[in-house]
């Protein structure tokens, strides 16, 4: 267990330098940050001094060693536009960012798996069609149309729940479902073939033979053994809600990771990018570690291979 | 009489017809008996012990016709749920083929095998997990106390096929059927389930039906033997019968089939022709399209004969 | 319900107190902005969105009042003369300002301003300070300013200097001030969540007793979403919304219990041609000329923008060097055809058209692809190349590639009123490398530059004023550093029954809360 973990980080480790390496390079191939932070009439003296100051007048390989040594105490440098520190901006964040992820995820989920495992228990039936139009729907649907709708409905129309923001429970609600709307389609489609499969096998057959209740049989013998394929997609899912929730943040003014970054993409904020880059590196090497050690948690054959 | 069919009749609504797989089988077992139901793939010996159990394809599988009494109980009028908590699993058992697919990989024995003790409220708590230990002692798995966290994948496939074993004897049901449990196994752990089998039987005069392919695992364990063909029971009989004199020309083809030792022969002796369609079988004798002693009369359902005690077989040739 | 069009000339508004004169304000408001500052102190701040936040903590000597009017603020009196051929700015302080630590505004509090806006370490602005020679305090409340050469655009710029406690930032540290801004302002900062919102508290210590806000507390949340803002202002989650999206603004009218105005911001946008290249068509002043009748700007405000923008010829209405008797070229399609065939180009040209997507400005890109639309229409069929903002910054940029080819869709704001002085040398005085000059522009023309920094060293008003209008005749007869397109408005919306709310424009911006409070 502990050899995997370890292979794992640094594998991780790997994937993350070489992230950072190609982030560093095409930023600074997109443009200039300096004419974006000055207004349009600053003399060419101002920017020279500006590009100077952020050390962007030296040679690229020169300014990433430069970098990498400060990453590596933990400075990422400044951000140009907020004059704050970078990794501050992007963890400052990251509980609000956690929450809806979270959230998002366990509404995917919450979803997901009744339809999917009714489905295949009902191949066939009504459920199941009804089942397939809805992921149809769910991937259909983009998150942004989602959102509005939602806002639409159930803040403007029905004043049930807030329109946007972020502090009581009840305001992760619309984004949670907004978020979560599209994995729904795939993570269905998973836990329902995931399902057949086991509900073919023999064991589940003995199990039936003996007597067990058909209850028993499909959501707690067969739901395990669909376990394995749903935990690999929802670790991938986690990592891409943490760091991408870009579009559902910005109309729910949430104030996550995924808008601080894009918002800094766009105005050529170097230090935020590549903190935020570094950031969501991490969390999917982190994630896909998760899913690793829990499939030995669902799975115990796992366990004991190498 | 433990068990009592008659003329049972169990159809497969499939989309290219209706399969009549088992078309009028009658059997028994008792107390303290194995039955050998023996018969090729196809011939109806898997979906009579299913129907036994009322397990058939859901949809699909139906037992149009026929009396199956367990006890005195008749089983084919009874509704699902009683099936469910009253027969199968607590007075009548299965254990299947593959012991490596039998088991649920992702819990652990004394999960599984405490299911059934659970689901028939034989036994809670404490006394669940010392009856567990029982049972699993009973079928020889050593150090059972040790092992009730232990999953699957971790035992070998004579073991596991014990655990099965453990699982279908644990509420001590009336009737055990045994569904090909030899055929994945090698040779060597054959002989030990076949023993345990025995063991379990004289320890609890559970009756046996052995449903299988292999006539030597049958000439092992069985009391009594039933040859199947086409979805009906051509010849039943004490085995020493069954295999001393063979009545049934089909019975006949499949002793002579077996390769002896010591025998010359450059040719395995097959059974000319395939077994028929049992979607539009055919009138009268099944066999007869294959049969060395066809005659004209053939075309007609031929009678059950009486040959001796016990010893019967539907042929025209015996009347 | 009701709504009211502020155009520049109406003086219907006139400045009458509006928050009743109580000792205390109380209660809670809460409105929502689309976009938040990124810096809250104006000596260090770059981007205009800054103002959004600084400007209600921060204030300058002299203010545009509501109806665009410059007006004496902190400074009670001021006056220009001129000593030894160079001109020198004497300033009186009003008496009674206080910053939001109860410090009293002194003349040291604005030099100490004017050092940290002349430090080019801090402020990005330090350039607009190149001509003040020195700064001469004679007493506490009166300083003088000496420039080295005149300054055309100080004095529309409100003379620049904003009042920065010296006292408290050198005692607390810069670190500490970014985080808790104290000034001047009605309006006191209280606590501030990137992303989510500021607070703000009315300053009891305000010294201007007539206009100043009616509550108590003041929260600002950022909602960059339009439909969402728009949502939020519906469910009551916010009772004042800044920029109702144009296509909103219709329903917004008409809404129960609400409030709007409309007025134009301090933007402005026209069309740069290439004229640098030697190639270019767009050298051919009849070419140009095609190009303006070409477009019918009039039916894009209508259609595109929803009537959120205002035609203007040069220099806007309000803004030094207007001149009521230019007219925009008519829209003439037939005409615009006549003179491109006269200029060699009877079946027209192909030529790429650089379309700014990210709405720095709401539907612009719609309005740029209205406008290309046309310029095909009489034969300049335009290739578009839709860029963002970062792309088409650098694109515009002379000392850099790439090189801009064709016609660019483009903005350089004069502030409200403002000037068109630093923008002009920026976009249509020609390209100095090093030196600031031209640094957007493609124009190369000799008396243009000379007339422009002509007006760059002119400080008496009228004579800047009577500059200005000269160079506007000429850049328009001759469509020279671009055409002009449109002057885009911005709505803003209240619940009328609890808000009373008169609208000031911050430096070139109306989302200000000078006048704000709950009935």
């Amino acid at each position: 267990m502990l050899r995997l973990v370890l292979r794992r980080l640094w594998q991780g480790a790997i994937s993350i330098l070489g992230a950072s390496v190609i982030i560093f390079v095409i930023s600074r191939l997109s443009g200039d940050p300096v004419v974006m932070l000055v207004p349009p009439d600053a003399p060419p003296s101002m920017i020279a001094e500006i590009r100077a100051q952020y050390g962007l007048d030296q040679p690229l390989v020169w300014q990433y060693l430069l970098f990498l040594g400060h990453a590596l105490s933990g400075d990422f440098g400044n951000s140009y536009r907020w004059q704050m520190p970078a990794l501050q901006l992007i963890l400052d964040r990251l509980p609000a960012t956690i929450q809806l992820a979270a959230c998002g995820l366990l509404f995917s989920v919450a979803l997901a798996v009744p339809i999917g495992v009714l489905s295949a228990v009902h191949r066939g039936g009504w459920i199941d069609r009804i089942g397939r139009v809805f992921a149809m729907l769910g991937q259909a649907m983009p998150a942004f149309w989602v959102g509005l709708l939602l806002i639409l409905v159930f803040a403007v129309q029905l004043n049930w729940l807030p329109a946007f923001g972020h502090g009581t429970p009840a305001h992760v609600v619309l984004p949670a479902i907004a978020l979560g709307w599209y994995p729904v389609a795939a993570q269905t489609r998973i836990v329902r073939s995931a399902m057949l499969d086991v509900l073919d096998s023999d064991h589940i057959r003995l199990s039936r033979a003996l007597g067990t209740p058909e209850r028993l049989i499909v959501w707690k013998y067969a739901l395990r053994n669909a376990a394995v394929p749903l935990l690999t997609m929802l670790g991938v899912y986690f990592a891409a809600m943490l760091g991408g929730a870009f579009v559902v943040e910005t109309i729910f003014a949430w104030p996550g990771v995924g808008r601080t970054v894009v918002e800094a993409v766009f105005s050529r904020d170097f230090p935020v990018v590549q903190a935020g880059v570094l950031f969501t590196s991490i969390l999917f090497v982190l994630s896909n570690l998760l899913v690793d050690l829990s499939y030995g948690l669902v799975d115990p054959r796992i366990r004991d291979v190498r | 009489m433990v068990l009592q069919v008659e003329n049972l009749h169990t159809h497969l609504h499939l989309k290219r017809g209706i399969l009549r797989a088992v078309d009028g089988v009658s059997l028994s077992v008792g107390e303290g008996e194995t039955l050998g139901l023996v018969g090729e793939s196809g011939s109806g010996k898997t979906l009579t012990g299913l129907s036994l159990l009322r397990l058939l394809p859901k949809g699909s599988g139906r037992i149009v016709e026929g009396s199956i009494r367990l006890d005195g109980q008749e089983l084919t009028t009874l509704p699902e749920a009683a099936m469910a908590q009253t027969i199968r699993g607590r007075r009548i058992a299965m254990i299947m083929q593959d012991p490596m697919t039998s088991l649920n990989p992702v819990f652990s024995i004394g999960d599984q095998v405490s299911n059934p003790l659970r689901n028939h409220n034989i036994a809670q708590g404490a006394a669940l997990r010392s009856k567990v230990v029982e049972v699993l002692t009973q079928v020889r798995i050593p150090s059972a106390e040790k092992r009730l966290g232990d999953y699957p994948h971790q035992f070998s496939g004579g073991q596991r096929q014990r655990i099965v074993a453990a699982m279908a004897i644990g509420c001590t049901p009336r009737l055990l059927v045994a569904d090909e449990p030899t055929t994945a196994l090698d040779v060597t752990i054959q002989v030990q389930i076949i023993a345990l089998l025995r063991q379990i039987q004289a320890d609890t005069g559970t009756g046996i039906i052995l449903i299988t392919h292999d006539l030597g695992v049958a000439a092992s364990l069985c009391h009594r033997i039933a040859v199947m063909y086409a979805g009906r029971i051509v010849e039943t009989g004490p085995v020493r019968r069954i295999y001393k004199s063979p009545s049934h020309p089909y019975t006949q083809a499949l002793l002579a089939a077996i390769p002896r030792l010591g025998e010359k022969r450059s040719r395995l002796q097959a059974i000319p022709g395939q077994p028929p369609s049992l979607i539009d079988p055919p009138t009268g004798c099944r066999f007869a399209p294959r049969c060395p002693a066809r005659m004209e009369k053939c075309a007609e359902q031929p009678p059950i004969v009486q040959l001796a005690d016990g010893h019967e077989a539907a042929c025209w040739k015996l009347a | 319900m009701k709504s009211w069009t502020i155009g520049l000339a109406a003086a219907s508004l006139a400045a009458l107190p509006l928050a009743p004169v109580h000792a205390q304000p109380s209660g809670t408001l809460t409105v929502g902005l689309a976009a938040e500052a990124t810096i809250m102190d104006p000596t260090r701040s770059s981007a205009g969105v800054d103002q959004y936040f600084f400007g209600q903590m921060f204030e300058q000597l002299l203010r545009t009042d509501p109806e665009l009017k410059q007006v004496n603020w902190l400074a009670e009196s001021w006056a220009l003369s001129e000593e030894g051929g160079k001109p020198v700015i004497t300033v009186k302080i009003r008496p009674g300002v206080t910053f939001h630590n109860g410090d009293p505004v002194t003349s040291a509090d604005f030099q100490y301003g004017m050092q940290r806006q002349q430090d080019p370490k801090l402020s990005r602005f330090s350039h607009l300070l190149n001509a003040v020679e020195s700064f001469e305090i004679i007493d506490t409340l009166s300083f003088r300013l000496r420039f080295k050469e005149g300054d055309g655009s100080f004095i529309t710029s409100n003379l620049h200097l904003w009042a920065m406690p010296k006292r408290h930032i050198e005692r607390v540290g810069e670190e500490e001030f970014q985080r808790n801004p104290v000034g001047t302002g009605p309006w006191k900062f209280v606590s501030r969540t990137v992303k989510e919102e500021l607070r703000l508290e009315a300053y009891e210590g305000y010294w201007n007793r007539q206009h100043r806000p009616g509550v108590k507390n003041l929260v600002v949340k950022i909602i960059p979403e339009d439909l969402t803002r728009v949502a939020a202002y519906k469910t009551g989650a916010i009772d004042w919304i800044d920029a109702v999206p144009p296509a909103s603004a219709a329903e917004f009218s008409k809404l129960e219990n609400t409030s709007t105005v409309t007025a134009v911001t301090g933007n402005n946008l026209f069309l740069n041609f290439a004229t640098h290249l030697p190639n270019s068509p767009f050298n051919d002043v009849r070419v140009r000329r095609a190009a303006a009748h070409a477009v019918d700007m009039d039916a894009i405000i209508k259609r595109v923008l929803f009537d959120q923008g205002e035609r203007y010829t040069q220099v806007g209405r309000g803004t030094p060097g207007h001149d009521p008797e230019l007219k925009p070229y008519p829209f003439d399609p037939r005409r615009a055809r006549a003179l491109l065939a006269e200029a060699g180009h009877p079946r027209g040209f192909e030529v790429p058209c650089y379309n700014l997507t990210t709405p720095r400005e709401p539907n612009i890109k719609e309005m740029g692809e209205a406008v290309y639309a046309y310029l095909s229409a009489v034969g300049i069929r335009c290739q578009i190349r839709q860029l963002e903002y970062g792309a088409w910054i650098n694109l515009g940029r002379r000392d850099a590639p790439p090189e801009m080819d064709g016609v660019v869709s483009w903005m350089w704001s004069h502030g409200l009123p403002g000037d068109p002085g630093t923008p002009w040398l920026g976009h249509m005085h020609s390209y100095q490398a090093g030196r600031g000059l031209g640094s957007y522009s493609y124009t190369d023309n000799p008396e243009m530059d000379a007339l422009l920094r002509q007006q760059q060293t002119t400080m008496d008003p009228a004579k800047r004023e009577e500059l200005l209008k000269q160079i506007a005749r000429i850049k328009h007869d001759q469509v020279l550093g671009g055409l002009p397109t449109y002057r885009p408005m911005v709505t803003i919306a209240w619940r009328t029954s609890k808000v009373a709310f008169k609208p000031w424009p911050g430096p070139g911006f109306w989302r200000n809360f000078q006048e704000i409070g709950l009935k």
